[in-house]
Protein backbone atom coordinates (compact mmCIF):
# COMPACT_ATOMS: atom_id res chain seq x y z
CA UNK A 1 0.00 0.00 0.00
CA UNK A 2 1.24 3.56 -1.13
CA UNK A 3 1.92 6.38 1.73
CA UNK A 4 -0.64 9.17 0.65
CA UNK A 5 -0.80 12.41 2.27
CA UNK A 6 -4.52 12.46 3.68
CA UNK A 7 -6.16 16.01 3.89
CA UNK A 8 -8.12 15.07 6.37
CA UNK A 9 -9.76 18.68 7.46
CA UNK A 10 -10.47 19.29 3.52
CA UNK A 11 -12.42 15.76 3.24
CA UNK A 12 -14.40 16.43 6.28
CA UNK A 13 -15.36 19.93 5.14
CA UNK A 14 -16.52 18.48 1.81
CA UNK A 15 -18.51 15.64 3.03
CA UNK A 16 -20.11 18.35 5.90
CA UNK A 17 -20.83 20.40 2.55
CA UNK A 18 -22.61 17.67 0.84
CA UNK A 19 -24.54 16.18 3.98
CA UNK A 20 -25.28 20.32 4.70
CA UNK A 21 -27.06 20.73 1.14
CA UNK A 22 -28.83 17.12 1.12
CA UNK A 23 -30.07 18.43 4.57
CA UNK A 24 -31.59 21.75 3.18
CA UNK A 25 -32.62 20.29 0.34
CA UNK A 26 -34.36 17.72 2.32
CA UNK A 27 -36.08 20.28 4.47
CA UNK A 28 -37.43 22.33 1.78
CA UNK A 29 -38.59 19.51 0.55
CA UNK A 30 -40.49 18.58 3.53
CA UNK A 31 -41.92 22.19 3.98
CA UNK A 32 -43.30 21.64 0.67
CA UNK A 33 -44.93 18.33 0.43
CA UNK A 34 -46.14 18.34 4.00
CA UNK A 35 -49.53 20.34 3.89
CA UNK A 36 -50.23 17.70 1.10
CA UNK A 37 -48.91 14.97 3.13
CA UNK A 38 -50.61 15.50 6.11
CA UNK A 39 -54.09 15.96 3.72
CA UNK A 40 -53.92 12.92 1.91
CA UNK A 41 -53.67 10.84 5.03
CA UNK A 42 -56.92 12.62 6.10
CA UNK A 43 -58.60 11.89 2.79
CA UNK A 44 -57.28 8.22 3.41
CA UNK A 45 -59.16 8.44 6.80
CA UNK A 46 -62.81 9.43 5.19
CA UNK A 47 -62.35 6.98 2.72
CA UNK A 48 -62.36 4.39 5.09
CA UNK A 49 -64.76 5.58 7.48
CA UNK A 50 -66.98 5.59 4.42
CA UNK A 51 -66.69 2.46 4.07
CA UNK A 52 -67.48 1.04 7.78
CA UNK A 53 -70.11 3.67 8.67
CA UNK A 54 -73.68 4.00 7.63
CA UNK A 55 -74.88 7.00 5.72
CA UNK A 56 -74.03 10.24 7.56
CA UNK A 57 -74.28 13.63 6.50
CA UNK A 58 -71.59 15.09 9.39
CA UNK A 59 -67.82 15.41 9.31
CA UNK A 60 -67.24 12.59 11.82
CA UNK A 61 -63.08 13.70 11.48
CA UNK A 62 -63.91 16.98 13.09
CA UNK A 63 -65.73 14.65 15.94
CA UNK A 64 -63.18 12.87 17.51
CA UNK A 65 -62.86 10.88 21.17
CA UNK A 66 -59.49 9.34 22.06
CA UNK A 67 -59.59 6.74 25.22
CA UNK A 68 -56.83 4.50 26.26
CA UNK A 69 -57.62 0.27 25.73
CA UNK A 70 -56.93 -1.73 28.59
CA UNK A 71 -53.38 -2.54 26.51
CA UNK A 72 -52.66 0.93 26.85
CA UNK A 73 -53.14 1.83 22.99
CA UNK A 74 -54.76 5.12 21.84
CA UNK A 75 -58.39 4.31 20.14
CA UNK A 76 -59.56 6.80 18.33
CA UNK A 77 -63.74 7.25 17.65
CA UNK A 78 -64.91 9.06 15.09
CA UNK A 79 -68.79 10.25 15.81
CA UNK A 80 -70.98 9.83 12.43
CA UNK A 81 -74.26 11.65 12.84
CA UNK A 82 -77.62 12.45 10.54
CA UNK A 83 -79.57 14.62 10.75
CA UNK A 84 -78.17 15.33 14.74
CA UNK A 85 -78.54 11.83 15.43
CA UNK A 86 -75.32 9.55 16.28
CA UNK A 87 -75.34 6.60 13.53
CA UNK A 88 -72.49 4.60 14.34
CA UNK A 89 -68.88 5.60 15.55
CA UNK A 90 -65.69 4.66 13.59
CA UNK A 91 -62.57 3.20 16.11
CA UNK A 92 -59.69 3.33 14.90
CA UNK A 93 -56.12 1.53 16.25
CA UNK A 94 -52.71 0.70 15.62
CA UNK A 95 -51.75 -2.63 16.89
CA UNK A 96 -47.85 -2.94 17.21
CA UNK A 97 -47.16 -5.23 19.05
CA UNK A 98 -48.69 -8.80 18.25
CA UNK A 99 -49.29 -8.47 14.01
CA UNK A 100 -46.49 -11.24 12.16
CA UNK A 101 -44.69 -8.24 11.00
CA UNK A 102 -44.67 -4.93 11.54
CA UNK A 103 -48.04 -2.21 13.47
CA UNK A 104 -51.21 -4.06 11.72
CA UNK A 105 -54.16 -0.26 11.68
CA UNK A 106 -57.54 -1.42 11.84
CA UNK A 107 -60.90 0.67 11.29
CA UNK A 108 -64.05 -0.52 12.93
CA UNK A 109 -67.60 0.59 12.14
CA UNK A 110 -69.37 0.51 15.44
CA UNK A 111 -73.14 0.68 15.83
CA UNK A 112 -74.41 2.98 18.95
CA UNK A 113 -74.67 0.62 21.06
CA UNK A 114 -70.37 -0.34 20.83
CA UNK A 115 -71.24 -3.49 18.96
CA UNK A 116 -69.47 -4.23 15.61
CA UNK A 117 -71.60 -2.56 12.70
CA UNK A 118 -72.84 -4.95 10.12
CA UNK A 119 -72.74 -3.37 6.42
CA UNK A 120 -75.30 -4.89 4.57
CA UNK A 121 -73.64 -5.40 0.36
CA UNK A 122 -75.07 -7.31 -2.25
CA UNK A 123 -77.03 -9.34 -0.27
CA UNK A 124 -74.16 -10.23 1.60
CA UNK A 125 -73.60 -9.41 5.64
CA UNK A 126 -70.16 -8.15 6.14
CA UNK A 127 -68.29 -6.34 9.15
CA UNK A 128 -67.52 -2.79 9.47
CA UNK A 129 -63.76 -4.00 10.31
CA UNK A 130 -61.12 -3.15 7.59
CA UNK A 131 -57.34 -3.11 8.16
CA UNK A 132 -56.03 0.38 6.45
CA UNK A 133 -52.19 -0.57 7.43
CA UNK A 134 -50.47 -4.22 7.73
CA UNK A 135 -47.18 -5.98 6.78
CA UNK A 136 -47.87 -9.07 6.74
CA UNK A 137 -46.96 -12.19 4.46
CA UNK A 138 -48.45 -12.05 1.60
CA UNK A 139 -50.60 -15.13 1.16
CA UNK A 140 -51.14 -16.26 4.86
CA UNK A 141 -51.29 -13.14 6.51
CA UNK A 142 -52.89 -10.55 4.05
CA UNK A 143 -55.57 -13.55 3.45
CA UNK A 144 -56.87 -12.61 6.99
CA UNK A 145 -56.03 -8.84 6.42
CA UNK A 146 -57.30 -7.92 2.65
CA UNK A 147 -60.51 -7.39 1.58
CA UNK A 148 -59.55 -7.83 -1.93
CA UNK A 149 -61.91 -8.66 -5.26
CA UNK A 150 -60.80 -12.13 -6.26
CA UNK A 151 -60.75 -11.01 -10.49
CA UNK A 152 -60.34 -13.92 -12.98
CA UNK A 153 -59.69 -13.95 -16.30
CA UNK A 154 -63.68 -15.18 -17.59
CA UNK A 155 -64.06 -11.75 -15.72
CA UNK A 156 -61.78 -9.91 -17.84
CA UNK A 157 -63.26 -11.34 -20.54
CA UNK A 158 -67.13 -10.30 -19.62
CA UNK A 159 -66.21 -6.94 -18.77
CA UNK A 160 -65.61 -7.97 -14.79
CA UNK A 161 -67.55 -7.21 -11.57
CA UNK A 162 -67.84 -3.62 -10.25
CA UNK A 163 -68.02 -3.70 -6.67
CA UNK A 164 -67.69 -0.58 -4.68
CA UNK A 165 -68.56 -1.78 -0.93
CA UNK A 166 -66.74 -4.04 1.51
CA UNK A 167 -65.63 -7.22 0.01
CA UNK A 168 -66.47 -10.26 2.06
CA UNK A 169 -63.19 -11.77 3.81
CA UNK A 170 -64.69 -14.78 5.73
CA UNK A 171 -61.98 -14.01 9.03
CA UNK A 172 -62.71 -9.86 9.06
CA UNK A 173 -66.86 -11.37 8.67
CA UNK A 174 -66.89 -13.15 12.06
CA UNK A 175 -66.86 -9.75 13.98
CA UNK A 176 -70.14 -8.64 12.65
CA UNK A 177 -72.64 -7.68 15.31
CA UNK A 178 -70.82 -8.93 18.21
CA UNK A 179 -70.43 -7.48 20.89
CA UNK A 180 -67.02 -7.11 23.52
CA UNK A 181 -66.63 -8.92 26.74
CA UNK A 182 -64.64 -8.73 29.31
CA UNK A 183 -61.93 -11.17 27.42
CA UNK A 184 -60.81 -11.55 23.97
CA UNK A 185 -62.87 -13.46 21.65
CA UNK A 186 -60.66 -17.01 21.11
CA UNK A 187 -59.79 -18.12 17.93
CA UNK A 188 -62.84 -20.36 17.13
CA UNK A 189 -64.66 -22.45 14.78
CA UNK A 190 -68.14 -23.16 14.18
CA UNK A 191 -69.21 -24.68 11.38
CA UNK A 192 -69.03 -22.31 8.50
CA UNK A 193 -67.54 -19.96 10.47
CA UNK A 194 -63.92 -18.84 11.49
CA UNK A 195 -61.93 -15.98 12.65
CA UNK A 196 -58.83 -17.32 12.42
CA UNK A 197 -56.29 -19.07 9.26
CA UNK A 198 -54.14 -21.76 9.84
CA UNK A 199 -50.79 -20.67 9.30
CA UNK A 200 -51.39 -16.94 10.01
CA UNK A 201 -53.03 -17.74 13.70
CA UNK A 202 -50.63 -14.49 14.73
CA UNK A 203 -52.04 -12.11 12.22
CA UNK A 204 -55.63 -13.63 12.82
CA UNK A 205 -54.96 -13.38 17.09
CA UNK A 206 -53.69 -9.76 16.26
CA UNK A 207 -56.87 -8.54 14.30
CA UNK A 208 -58.68 -10.23 17.21
CA UNK A 209 -56.96 -8.10 19.90
CA UNK A 210 -57.55 -4.76 17.58
CA UNK A 211 -60.67 -5.14 17.17
CA UNK A 212 -61.26 -6.47 20.79
CA UNK A 213 -59.50 -3.28 21.50
CA UNK A 214 -62.02 -1.13 19.91
CA UNK A 215 -64.97 -2.84 21.05
CA UNK A 216 -63.51 -2.78 24.54
CA UNK A 217 -62.90 0.68 24.73
CA UNK A 218 -66.59 2.05 23.21
CA UNK A 219 -68.00 0.03 25.77
CA UNK A 220 -66.34 1.45 28.58
CA UNK A 221 -66.32 5.15 27.47
CA UNK A 222 -70.16 4.57 25.82
CA UNK A 223 -71.55 7.07 27.99
CA UNK A 224 -68.81 9.86 26.87
CA UNK A 225 -68.68 8.93 23.68
CA UNK A 226 -72.78 9.53 23.22
CA UNK A 227 -72.20 13.19 24.27
CA UNK A 228 -70.01 13.47 21.57
CA UNK A 229 -67.00 15.50 21.59
CA UNK A 230 -65.03 16.90 24.18
CA UNK B 1 -19.43 2.11 -27.40
CA UNK B 2 -22.22 3.47 -28.77
CA UNK B 3 -25.05 4.72 -27.34
CA UNK B 4 -27.43 1.92 -28.12
CA UNK B 5 -25.25 -0.84 -26.55
CA UNK B 6 -24.99 1.76 -23.14
CA UNK B 7 -28.47 0.97 -23.03
CA UNK B 8 -28.83 -2.52 -24.46
CA UNK B 9 -26.12 -3.93 -22.07
CA UNK B 10 -28.47 -3.58 -19.03
CA UNK B 11 -31.00 -5.66 -20.43
CA UNK B 12 -29.15 -9.09 -21.11
CA UNK B 13 -25.59 -9.15 -21.52
CA UNK B 14 -25.12 -6.90 -17.94
CA UNK B 15 -28.27 -7.70 -16.46
CA UNK B 16 -28.12 -6.33 -12.68
CA UNK B 17 -29.55 -9.80 -11.41
CA UNK B 18 -29.06 -12.69 -13.91
CA UNK B 19 -25.84 -11.98 -14.62
CA UNK B 20 -23.64 -8.98 -12.09
CA UNK B 21 -26.10 -10.96 -9.22
CA UNK B 22 -26.40 -7.47 -7.67
CA UNK B 23 -29.60 -6.55 -5.29
CA UNK B 24 -30.64 -9.84 -4.90
CA UNK B 25 -32.03 -8.61 -1.34
CA UNK B 26 -35.04 -6.50 -3.39
CA UNK B 27 -34.91 -9.52 -5.94
CA UNK B 28 -35.95 -12.20 -3.64
CA UNK B 29 -37.68 -10.19 -1.04
CA UNK B 30 -40.64 -8.63 -3.22
CA UNK B 31 -40.88 -10.81 -6.25
CA UNK B 32 -44.36 -12.83 -4.23
CA UNK B 33 -46.07 -11.62 -7.33
CA UNK B 34 -45.73 -9.69 -10.72
CA UNK B 35 -47.23 -6.61 -9.47
CA UNK B 36 -44.46 -6.08 -6.55
CA UNK B 37 -42.15 -6.75 -9.06
CA UNK B 38 -42.97 -4.43 -11.24
CA UNK B 39 -43.70 -1.45 -8.14
CA UNK B 40 -39.47 -2.61 -6.99
CA UNK B 41 -38.24 -2.09 -10.27
CA UNK B 42 -40.24 1.23 -11.48
CA UNK B 43 -39.34 2.41 -8.15
CA UNK B 44 -35.67 1.88 -8.64
CA UNK B 45 -35.54 3.11 -11.92
CA UNK B 46 -36.33 6.37 -10.88
CA UNK B 47 -33.82 6.27 -8.40
CA UNK B 48 -30.77 5.01 -10.79
CA UNK B 49 -31.71 7.89 -12.99
CA UNK B 50 -31.68 10.62 -10.45
CA UNK B 51 -28.41 9.19 -8.74
CA UNK B 52 -26.80 8.59 -12.05
CA UNK B 53 -27.67 12.10 -13.51
CA UNK B 54 -26.41 13.72 -10.16
CA UNK B 55 -23.23 11.57 -9.69
CA UNK B 56 -22.07 11.82 -13.01
CA UNK B 57 -22.18 15.78 -13.11
CA UNK B 58 -20.50 15.99 -9.82
CA UNK B 59 -17.79 13.46 -10.13
CA UNK B 60 -14.72 15.76 -11.14
CA UNK B 61 -15.38 17.48 -7.84
CA UNK B 62 -15.28 14.85 -5.47
CA UNK B 63 -12.68 13.62 -3.55
CA UNK B 64 -11.68 9.94 -4.10
CA UNK B 65 -11.08 9.12 -0.93
CA UNK B 66 -14.76 9.73 0.25
CA UNK B 67 -16.89 9.40 -2.99
CA UNK B 68 -18.71 6.03 -1.45
CA UNK B 69 -19.85 8.25 1.43
CA UNK B 70 -20.94 10.65 -0.97
CA UNK B 71 -22.93 8.71 -3.22
CA UNK B 72 -24.64 7.27 -0.01
CA UNK B 73 -25.87 10.65 0.72
CA UNK B 74 -26.73 11.46 -2.81
CA UNK B 75 -28.96 8.41 -3.35
CA UNK B 76 -30.57 8.55 0.84
CA UNK B 77 -31.72 12.20 -0.59
CA UNK B 78 -33.06 10.83 -3.92
CA UNK B 79 -34.94 8.70 -2.24
CA UNK B 80 -36.23 10.71 0.46
CA UNK B 81 -37.01 13.17 -2.01
CA UNK B 82 -39.27 10.42 -3.86
CA UNK B 83 -40.76 9.07 -0.69
CA UNK B 84 -42.08 12.72 -0.06
CA UNK B 85 -43.17 13.88 -3.82
CA UNK B 86 -44.87 10.26 -4.17
CA UNK B 87 -47.04 11.03 -0.84
CA UNK B 88 -48.11 14.08 -2.03
CA UNK B 89 -48.38 14.45 -5.59
CA UNK B 90 -49.05 10.80 -6.89
CA UNK B 91 -51.95 9.48 -6.61
CA UNK B 92 -53.28 6.81 -3.86
CA UNK B 93 -53.33 3.64 -5.62
CA UNK B 94 -49.83 3.87 -6.99
CA UNK B 95 -48.23 5.22 -3.34
CA UNK B 96 -49.56 2.35 -1.54
CA UNK B 97 -48.17 0.07 -4.33
CA UNK B 98 -45.09 1.40 -3.93
CA UNK B 99 -44.52 3.41 -0.98
CA UNK B 100 -43.16 0.25 0.67
CA UNK B 101 -40.38 -0.53 -1.80
CA UNK B 102 -39.11 3.05 -1.54
CA UNK B 103 -36.69 3.18 1.60
CA UNK B 104 -35.50 0.27 1.03
CA UNK B 105 -33.51 1.25 -2.52
CA UNK B 106 -31.35 3.32 -0.83
CA UNK B 107 -29.79 -0.24 0.47
CA UNK B 108 -29.51 -1.92 -3.20
CA UNK B 109 -26.47 -2.00 -4.54
CA UNK B 110 -27.52 -1.91 -7.77
CA UNK B 111 -28.04 1.87 -7.30
CA UNK B 112 -24.45 2.56 -5.54
CA UNK B 113 -22.74 0.16 -7.99
CA UNK B 114 -23.92 1.78 -11.43
CA UNK B 115 -22.90 4.96 -9.11
CA UNK B 116 -19.36 3.69 -8.30
CA UNK B 117 -19.01 1.52 -11.60
CA UNK B 118 -20.45 3.72 -14.38
CA UNK B 119 -21.65 6.96 -13.22
CA UNK B 120 -18.66 8.11 -11.64
CA UNK B 121 -16.44 7.31 -14.76
CA UNK B 122 -18.43 8.62 -17.62
CA UNK B 123 -20.59 12.05 -18.67
CA UNK B 124 -24.18 12.65 -17.98
CA UNK B 125 -25.82 11.22 -20.76
CA UNK B 126 -23.88 8.02 -20.93
CA UNK B 127 -24.83 7.88 -17.17
CA UNK B 128 -28.45 8.43 -18.35
CA UNK B 129 -28.46 5.17 -20.88
CA UNK B 130 -26.91 3.43 -18.53
CA UNK B 131 -29.75 4.13 -15.67
CA UNK B 132 -32.35 3.43 -18.21
CA UNK B 133 -31.09 -0.44 -19.51
CA UNK B 134 -30.07 -0.89 -15.76
CA UNK B 135 -33.14 -0.19 -14.50
CA UNK B 136 -35.21 -1.29 -17.12
CA UNK B 137 -33.36 -4.84 -17.19
CA UNK B 138 -33.34 -5.12 -13.46
CA UNK B 139 -37.80 -4.27 -13.98
CA UNK B 140 -38.18 -6.80 -16.69
CA UNK B 141 -36.29 -9.39 -14.51
CA UNK B 142 -38.38 -9.16 -11.44
CA UNK B 143 -41.55 -8.98 -13.15
CA UNK B 144 -40.56 -12.27 -15.32
CA UNK B 145 -40.02 -13.14 -11.61
CA UNK B 146 -42.83 -12.12 -9.54
CA UNK B 147 -45.00 -13.43 -12.86
CA UNK B 148 -43.66 -17.30 -12.47
CA UNK B 149 -43.99 -17.19 -8.72
CA UNK B 150 -47.35 -15.87 -8.91
CA UNK B 151 -48.69 -18.20 -11.02
CA UNK B 152 -46.90 -21.09 -9.55
CA UNK B 153 -48.22 -20.01 -6.16
CA UNK B 154 -52.66 -19.36 -7.52
CA UNK B 155 -52.91 -19.54 -10.95
CA UNK B 156 -53.03 -15.94 -11.06
CA UNK B 157 -50.63 -13.19 -12.93
CA UNK B 158 -51.29 -9.48 -11.69
CA UNK B 159 -53.84 -10.40 -9.21
CA UNK B 160 -55.59 -11.61 -12.20
CA UNK B 161 -56.24 -15.28 -11.95
CA UNK B 162 -55.87 -17.03 -15.17
CA UNK B 163 -57.13 -20.70 -13.96
CA UNK B 164 -60.42 -20.40 -12.48
CA UNK B 165 -60.94 -22.77 -9.79
CA UNK B 166 -57.49 -22.83 -8.66
CA UNK B 167 -58.18 -22.31 -4.42
CA UNK B 168 -55.42 -23.77 -2.95
CA UNK B 169 -52.01 -21.40 -3.16
CA UNK B 170 -49.10 -23.32 -3.67
CA UNK B 171 -47.02 -21.56 -0.31
CA UNK B 172 -43.61 -21.95 -1.19
CA UNK B 173 -43.71 -20.15 -4.06
CA UNK B 174 -44.95 -17.23 -2.29
CA UNK B 175 -41.80 -17.65 0.43
CA UNK B 176 -38.56 -17.50 0.14
CA UNK B 177 -37.20 -20.74 -0.45
CA UNK B 178 -39.31 -20.34 -3.84
CA UNK B 179 -37.50 -17.20 -4.89
CA UNK B 180 -34.69 -19.05 -4.72
CA UNK B 181 -35.26 -21.73 -6.47
CA UNK B 182 -36.78 -19.83 -9.02
CA UNK B 183 -34.28 -17.61 -9.72
CA UNK B 184 -32.06 -20.70 -9.59
CA UNK B 185 -33.32 -21.82 -12.36
CA UNK B 186 -33.61 -18.10 -14.06
CA UNK B 187 -29.51 -18.19 -13.43
CA UNK B 188 -29.19 -21.94 -15.00
CA UNK B 189 -31.01 -21.11 -18.16
CA UNK B 190 -29.22 -17.91 -18.90
CA UNK B 191 -26.44 -19.53 -18.56
CA UNK B 192 -27.60 -22.23 -20.95
CA UNK B 193 -28.83 -19.91 -23.39
CA UNK B 194 -25.40 -18.44 -23.43
CA UNK B 195 -23.32 -21.40 -23.53
CA UNK B 196 -26.00 -22.41 -26.80
CA UNK B 197 -24.93 -18.98 -28.14
CA UNK B 198 -20.98 -19.68 -27.75
CA UNK B 199 -21.26 -22.95 -28.88
CA UNK B 200 -22.91 -21.81 -32.31
CA UNK B 201 -20.21 -19.41 -32.91
CA UNK B 202 -17.96 -22.30 -32.03
CA UNK B 203 -16.43 -20.90 -28.91
CA UNK B 204 -16.51 -21.87 -25.07
CA UNK B 205 -18.49 -20.01 -22.84
CA UNK B 206 -17.54 -19.15 -19.33
CA UNK B 207 -19.47 -17.68 -16.94
CA UNK B 208 -18.56 -13.86 -15.78
CA UNK B 209 -15.65 -14.01 -13.56
CA UNK B 210 -17.22 -12.40 -10.51
CA UNK B 211 -14.22 -12.30 -8.12
CA UNK B 212 -12.73 -9.98 -6.15
CA UNK B 213 -10.24 -9.51 -8.92
CA UNK B 214 -12.06 -8.05 -11.44
CA UNK B 215 -14.50 -5.96 -9.28
CA UNK B 216 -14.23 -1.99 -8.89
CA UNK B 217 -16.97 -1.53 -6.77
CA UNK B 218 -14.31 -1.56 -3.43
CA UNK B 219 -10.98 -0.63 -4.57
CA UNK B 220 -11.35 2.36 -1.92
CA UNK B 221 -8.46 4.36 -1.80
CA UNK B 222 -7.71 3.94 -4.98
CA UNK B 223 -4.85 1.16 -4.07
CA UNK B 224 -5.48 -0.53 -7.61
CA UNK B 225 -4.65 2.15 -9.86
Amino acid sequence: MSQQKINIPKLGIFLGLVAAIAAGLLSGVDAMTKPRITANKKAATNAAMKQVLPEYDNDPSTETNTFKSVNGWDVTFYTARKDGEIVGYAGKVDNPDEGFSGTISLMVGLAPDGSVGNIVHDGQTNSAVIVTAQTETPGLGTAVTDRKLQKTIVDLFSGGRGNDGLIANKYLDWYAGRTAAEDRWPIVKDGEKVNGKTGATITSAAIGGAVHAIGKTAIDNLEQLSQGAE
Amino acid sequence: MSAMKEFSKGLWKENPVLVLLLGMCPTLGVTSSATNGLGMGVATLFVLLGSNIVISSIRKIVPKKIRIPVYIVVIATFVTIIDLVMQAYAPKALYDALGLFIPLIVVNCIVLGRAEAFASKNGVGKSVLDALGMGLGFTLTLVALGGVREFLASGSLFQVKMIPGWTTDFMLMTSAPGAFIILGLFLAGMNALNMRKAAKEGKSYKAQNLSCSTCNICDIGGEKD
